[in-house]
């Protein structure tokens, strides 16, 4: 699963550790889901959604093995 | 996440601190024989067969259990950030030590023979906490380090 973290995270100025502050993980949690190391629950996908705004189709996608 | 069946943080520092003197304990009592005297126990004479004969001593079972139960602390208590990529690392970690466990076990089943045996079945009891316990924080803690990442 392709994800678009970095990208929104470099849109709304926030590091790492901003986001797992936000959503209330660790920020090696989000330094693995970024990397593709790590899917998340739903649950974690809705709250990074939420942080940015958007959706968690515009932030998760789909790639062609999953 | 919630994981109701995990100790406060604490505890993985009061089962490192414990883990010390129980292991110092457990290799005096198996290499040097070394036993508390205020441990000595009258067993019932109905058990006292060709195991135990007529007097027994508590200080290897106390090591033993002291062993294990910080051995539990250290790999069973919460870590800082409790989230559920620590939940996902606790499970392969776990899946780890097991599978590595029985593969080390079947290798010396295999391989050793008569009173060794016993040995192999003795040590193999704390092997899978040991496992899981170096797999965690091998991945929780090191591994992060070693794999360079971008945080910005």
């Amino acid at each position: 699963m392709k994800n678009q973290i970095k990208v929104e995270r470099a849109r709304h100025n926030m590091t790492q550790a901003d986001l797992a502050a936000a959503i209330s993980v660790s920020r090696q949690t989000i330094n693995t889901i970024e990397a593709g190391k790590f899917v998340p629950s739903t649950v974690l996908a809705l709250k990074i959604a939420r942080v940015f705004g958007t959706s968690v189709h515009e932030i998760f996608e789909l790639e062609d093995g999953d | 996440m919630k994981n109701t069946l995990l100790l406060p943080r604490g505890f993985r520092i009061a089962g490192l601190v414990l883990l010390v003197p129980f292991l110092v304990l457990f290799f005096a009592c198996i290499n040097g024989n070394f036993t508390f005297a205020f441990l000595n126990t009258p067993i019932n004479p109905a058990h006292a067969g060709d195991f135990l004969g007529g007097n027994h001593n508590l200080t290897d079972e106390l090591a033993v259990v002291g062993c294990i139960a910080s051995l539990y602390m250290i790999a069973f208590s919460r870590v800082r950030t409790e989230d559920e990529y620590v939940s996902f690392l606790r499970l392969r970690s776990l899946q780890i030590g097991v599978i590595a466990n029985y593969t080390i076990f079947v290798v010396l089943t295999l391989l050793v023979y008569n009173g060794g045996y016993l040995d192999v079945l003795f040590f193999n009891i704390p092997t899978t906490l040991v496992l899981f316990i170096i797999v965690f924080y091998f991945n929780l803690h090191i591994r992060p380090l070693l794999t360079k990442t971008t945080t910005a």
